[in-house]
């Protein structure tokens, strides 16, 4: 299963390497990292066939995560893959536009990475 | 015959009047003797009014002579009693011959001497005697008006016998009036009075004045009865006057029951008294009345005879009837210009009471007018002051609120602040949190491959174990920097404004922003290019914040340049130059790069807190956004000029004074 994690922060990508070490060994998952939403988009063109699960942050520089979730949806309608939010900011507007532009999940930051290895579980399957 | 008749008729006269004056002569002698014979002067005041009393009917002239001797006498002796009767004399003369304003004038004198004195004796009289002149004047509300304090008086002394009198001369009055009813009501009384007294004087008047009520009434038998009731009793006491009458008003009944002879009989009776006494006025009555019978019997002749009579007597009692007349006139042009004159005084009084009424009025008005204009005044005066506190509390809340807003505006982006700070320290927090929590389970696999020997994949471990302590350190530093960052931000409000160098600031801070970027990159290098205006001198400003924000904006220009400077080759000379320069009430500030240049698609964005170009760590975008708090809190403003790849310019605009 391959997923995309869209953050500016750097770091976020040797957390998710050291958490799923055990998955990227097995290969049971194959992350993709991209630090802007121009970025994941110039990675999706290439790769959406591939790419099951969409996770972005919100709050980013330039194109925020709200706008790369709109353009996903735009564009990769058939079919659609997963996108979830990740955010610090849980306010209910945050949330409703997510909603509204199709998000499929909306999680709140610090990410509890239990839950997110469910989440992953069910798509999977 | 005619003549005969007449010649007749003037003997008899003067036969009577020699008659009459005999009879007084009897009276007045026995009066005289005691005059001589009296030396006590009151006593002879006294008398001599009597005398005058016992000539008035007969002789006037006589009667006036001794009531004038006889006031002599009293005013010479003191003799305030005497005084006053003899004035009362006075009186009854000159009503006797039909002098009424001179009569009244002595009569209201003896009224006065008699108010004076405190003894109530001489009253009823005084008032009687003003009645009775009243009535002949026909002045029957003034008669009526004495009569009834001569009444009042004689009730209280109750004098019986002047009461008598008192009603009798009511009903005179209202028989006068034509008023029968009241008349009869009197009469009555009288009538009544007169028998409880058995009185006789009066008696005789009394029917008398009945027949003339009954007779008025058209009650002719009534009327006849009671003429003849009186006659036995006004023979008894000699009243021929009244006996005349009674005989009279027989004929005036008989007249109205249309028996001519029994009315002539009567007639001629009531005459020949007449003309006995003289009673003058029924004289030329009665002929009158004579005569007219005849003319109705046509007995012309006898008309004629009675007509002449009463023509002659006319002429006798013309004059006298002239002089009353004239008196009369007298009296009434007195009394009209009396009246006048009163009216005339009440008429000024009351103009001048309604001058003063009126120039009250002005003054009142016109103090009230002035009393309003002052509480007008006054109210306008306390509306205008409390306008002015009004707006002086307006100021005060206006200030307040100013201060608030600032300060509001402080705590709102404050409070995005703190949303912003939510998320900006959540990052580092997160990794911190999640970079220890894989350490340690890191760790313990690192515990299993140990065990199980394996070496490379421990040393692997390590070097991830080690390299996560060193993001847990980087981003622990990290949100500390932003809540250092946070809290200067929220202290730069509390600054104090001073009178500031403004070249030797610059200078300064220019110097340690310098310094402080060489601490931390050795390699760093850039020109520094300074233009100060010497003329600027001080201006009111917060040292330390306007210092933060030109730190801020001379460490922008650096990193500027810098990053510039990794991209381009060496003929790339970094420079920085900082101005500042005085234009009209402002100074304006210039820290200018040839640094990187700000791209415009983030140009709005770069004064927003957390807003930052910079990579993680090395910014916490708060800098602008402070600066551009302080430097609006100043008054001034904080604007930026760029193009991207060329260079920024940021210029601070403050106000010299504020």
């Amino acid at each position: 299963m391959k997923i995309l994690v869209v953050d500016d922060e750097k770091d976020i990508q040797t957390l998710f390497e050291q958490r799923f070490r055990k998955e990227i060994r097995i290969k049971s998952i194959e992350f993709a990292f991209a630090f802007s939403g121009e970025q994941a988009l110039t990675y999706l063109e290439q790769n959406v066939h591939e790419v099951v699960i969409i996770l972005s942050d919100i709050n980013m520089p330039g194109m925020s995560g709200l706008e790369l979730l709109a353009h996903i949806k735009q564009k990769y309608s058939i079919p659609p893959p997963s996108v979830m939010m990740i955010t610090a900011y849980s306010d209910e507007e945050n949330f409703n536009a997510a909603k509204r532009l199709g998000a499929d999940e909306f999680l709140t930051k610090p990410i509890d990475f239990t839950l997110l290895k469910e989440k992953f579980k069910i798509k999977s399957a | 015959m005619k003549n005969f008749y007449i010649r007749i008729l003037q003997l008899v006269l003067l036969l009577c009047t020699i008659a009459m004056a005999t009879a007084q002569h009897v009276e007045s002698d026995s009066l005289k003797k005691l005059l001589l014979s009296t030396g006590d002067p009151s006593k002879r005041v006294t008398v001599l009014e009597g005398l005058s009393y016992a000539y008035v009917s007969t002789s006037p002239d006589t009667a006036l002579y001794y009531a004038l001797e006889g006031l002599k006498l009293a005013r010479g002796n003191n003799d305030l009693n005497g005084e006053a009767l003899c004035i009362n004399a006075l009186g009854n003369v000159y009503f006797a011959v039909g002098d009424n304003v001179k009569a009244l004038e002595y009569y209201f004198q003896y009224l006065e001497m008699k108010e004076k004195s405190k003894s109530r004796s001489g009253l009823p009289v005084a008032y009687f005697n003003l009645a009775s002149v009243f009535t002949e004047e026909e002045d029957y509300p003034n008669a009526l008006k004495y009569l009834s304090k001569a009444r009042t008086e004689d009730e209280k002394a109750n004098d019986q016998g002047a009461l008598l009198f008192d009603l009798y001369s009511f009903a005179s009055i209202y028989l006068r009036m034509e008023k029968a009813d009241s008349a009869l009501y009197y009469i009555r009384q009288s009538h009544e009075l007169s028998r409880q007294l058995k009185d006789k004087n009066l008696m005789g008047a009394i029917l008398n004045t009945y027949g003339e009520i009954y007779l008025f009434l058209n009650h002719t038998d009534l009327a006849l009865k009671s003429f003849k009731e009186s006659i036995p009793a006004t023979e008894a006491v000699k009243d021929n006057e009244v006996l005349a009458s009674n005989y009279y008003g027989l004929a005036k009944v008989y007249q109205q029951k249309e028996m001519p002879d029994s009315s002539i009989f009567y007639a001629r009776k009531a005459l020949t008294l007449a003309v006995e006494a003289p009673f003058l006025k029924q004289v030329v009555e009665i002929s009158s009345f004579l005569s007219n019978e005849f003319s109705v019997q046509q007995q012309f002749d006898s008309a004629f005879h009675y007509l002449q009579l009463n023509s002659m007597m006319k002429d006798s009692l013309f004059n006298v009837e002239q002089v009353k007349k004239v008196h009369t006139l007298n009296f009434q042009e007195q009394q009209r210009q009396q009246t006048n004159e009163i009216a005339r005084i009440e008429y000024r009084n009351s103009i001048k009471l309604l001058f003063v009424i009126f120039a009250s009025a002005i003054f009142l008005i016109s103090a009230l007018v002035l009393w309003r204009n002052n509480i007008q005044k006054h109210k306008a005066n306390r509306l205008l002051q409390q306008q002015k506190e009004k707006i002086e509390s307006t100021l005060t809340e206006l200030k307040a609120t100013q201060a608030q807003l600032i300060q509001s505006e402080k705590m709102a982006s404050l409070g995005e602040l703190t949303a912003g700070i939510a998320h900006e320290i959540q990052n580092p927090l997160n990794f911190v949190n999640n970079f220890s929590e894989v350490s340690q389970e890191l760790l313990d696999e690192m515990k299993d491959e140990i065990e199980k020997g394996n070496y490379e994949e421990v040393e692997a471990i390590t070097n991830d174990v080690k390299q996560n302590l060193e993001k847990i350190l980087f981003h622990g530093k990290r949100a500390d920097g932003i809540v250092k960052g946070m809290l200067q931000h929220s202290r730069t409000s509390s600054g104090v404004k001073e009178p500031t160098e403004l070249h030797e600031l610059t200078d300064e801070y220019l110097r340690l922003a310098y310094h402080g970027l060489r601490a931390k990159d050795k390699s760093f290098n850039a020109t520094m290019k300074t233009d100060f205006d010497e003329s600027i001198g001080t201006i009111n400003i917060v040292p330390q914040d306007i210092g933060r924000v030109m730190i801020n904006l001379i460490t922008n220009a650096f990193y500027a340049v810098s990053e510039k400077k990794k991209q381009q080759s060496n003929e790339y000379e970094p420079t920085v130059s900082v101005s500042t320069i005085k234009v009209d009430d402002k100074v304006v500030i210039s820290v200018k790069d040839n640094g990187i240049g700000i791209p415009p698609k983030i140009l709005d964005k770069i004064f927003q807190p957390f807003f930052t170009t910079k990579p993680t760590g090395l910014g916490t975008g708060l800098g602008l956004s402070m600066s551009y708090d302080i430097v609006k809190a100043h008054g001034g403003e904080l604007k930026v000029e760029t193009k991207e790849g060329e260079g920024s310019e940021f210029i601070i605009v403050l106000p010299v004074q504020s």
